[in-house]
């Protein structure tokens, strides 16, 4: 397999395809015929960075299409979603651990693996997997599945659709006016001047990986979240965008996170996408089963039990490693310690004592304040240089970071 | 006062509103490619 080339917002092809995406998709009517064409051009799009490895894709695509029509049929139903969970999770973990794949003689996988934006990729298998093993939509044919799947704006770092939202999408959506396609190039050009202007002079003026010491750490950590929410949501910004051209919409991904006034505001306010997902696929399952299991009493333990398994699981998607376990882990705390707060100020308080308490502006700024510095903080775990958290695997010791 | 033409909307937005935003997209592209060093890049690929 030819080694893959990393996709590049910023380059030839990627806005090529847009323009392409543009030209085809706005004057076409019909959702089938609409889908199959973003289809296309999806995979010729992945063929320019994959070239041979496209086979791999196409054969994937192929299987994933062939096991919802049979999960749907309810034939070997268990054994079908068996399966495709394993392989999925599978290729998941080879995604995270470079070196594993290395070892098992698997590594020219890996690019392809990157290209195509596995981490993402895997959850929307999972997404497309549960609604046809629940019933709530019928298996996709193979275009829609195609366009669902690997959507060439949203494979470098999401958002993450629900299945629900593509499938409800409008089969054609109206041509963008003149207004509508400004405010799309707003977007996407506000995407690019912010990661490429603003995160750009940030990383270079001020962030050495907490190399520096001393008190520039502390304004280090400050700067740090900062570089991270510009270089991260621009890439929301710029899938919104080329979504709003071409109608086929990416959801909001952020929303103003530095102003979250409590861990569970600020998981409504970034990577908005991957809450949802969470939410959707194990916080609400989870929490059902024990409460099938358990009855609805302590409600409290069962949510902190619930927080916990999604936010360790949360770590570990970002990458399979110490740092990642711990950064999740932090974060579970502090939505724990945070329900176990409001729920405290509830039986304190009363309803609408409660209200006017989270009314107070002093309140509101200091509890801003301190979800802006625990957040802050929390990305210490994954950027100072942790020689703890290096793990040797068999003949490579292994760092991992970043998300793709 | 705006002349008329200027003030005319299209799509909803006046003219003149229209026309800035748009010598501001074109700003934000030039500085972009002029500040960015994936700019030099992308147009050194390009032609």
């Amino acid at each position: 397999m030819e080694s893959a080339a990393t996709i590049d917002l910023f380059s030839v092809p990627f806005w090529g395809a847009v323009a392409v995406a543009c030209a085809v998709l706005i004057p076409l009517v019909g959702g089938q015929v609409r889908r199959s064409a973003f289809a296309l051009i999806n995979l010729v799009f992945l063929w320019y960075y994959l070239r041979s490895g496209l086979v791999a894709v196409l054969a994937g695509l192929l299987l994933t299409y062939v096991a919802l029509h049979l999960v749907a049929a309810r034939r070997w139903r268990g054994l079908w979603l068996g399966v495709g969970g394993a392989a999925v999770l599978g290729l998941f973990v080879m995604h995270k651990l470079p070196a594993l794949s290395a070892g098992l003689g698997l590594r020219q996988w890996n690019p392809l693996l990157t290209t195509v934006g596995f981490s993402y990729l895997a959850l929307r298998l999972v997404e497309v997997g549960r609604a046809v093993a629940e019933g709530r939509h019928r298996p996709p044919d193979l275009g829609s599945l195609t366009a669902y799947l690997l959507p060439f704006h949203m494979l470098a770092a999401g958002p993450i659709q629900g299945y629900d939202d593509f499938v409800a999408e409008p089969d054609t959506p109206p041509a963008p006016g003149p207004a509508a396609a400004l405010r799309s190039v707003e977007r996407i050009v506000l995407g690019l001047s912010k990661k490429f202007i603003l995160a750009g002079a940030l990383e270079a003026a001020f962030l050495t990986s907490f190399r520096a010491g001393g008190p520039y750490f502390l304004f280090e950590v400050q700067v740090n979240y900062l570089w991270l929410f510009l270089d991260f949501s621009a890439y929301s910004d710029i899938a919104v965008g080329i979504g709003g051209l071409i109608g086929f919409t990416a959801p909001e991904n952020f929303n103003r996170p530095y102003l979250a006034r409590s861990s569970i505001d600020f998981w409504d306010r970034w990577h908005i996408s991957l809450s949802q997902f969470i939410r959707r696929n194990l916080f609400i399952p989870i929490q059902s089963a024990l409460v099938r299991r358990g009855g609805g009493g302590h409600p409290l333990r069962l949510a902190s039990f619930t927080f916990a398994v999604c936010f360790l699981l949360c770590g570990l998607w970002h990458g399979i490693g110490l740092n990642w376990l711990a950064w999740g882990a932090y974060h579970a705390v502090g939505l724990i310690v945070c329900n176990i707060y409001r729920d405290s100020l509830l039986k304190r308080l009363g309803r609408k004592g409660l209200n006017r308490y989270l009314a107070n502006p002093w309140v509101r700024a200091a509890a801003t304040a301190l979800t802006f510095e625990f957040v802050a903080f929390s990305l210490v775990l994954l950027t100072y240089p942790w020689s703890l958290f290096d793990l040797p695997w068999p003949g490579t010791p292994w760092t991992q970071s970043g998300t793709r | 006062m705006l002349s008329a033409p200027l003030s005319r909307p299209i799509d909803g937005i006046p003219a003149w509103q229209f026309a800035a935003r748009l010598l501001l997209l074109a700003v934000q592209v030039v500085a972009i490619i002029c500040l960015g060093e994936k700019g030099v890049l992308f147009f050194y690929q390009a032609f």
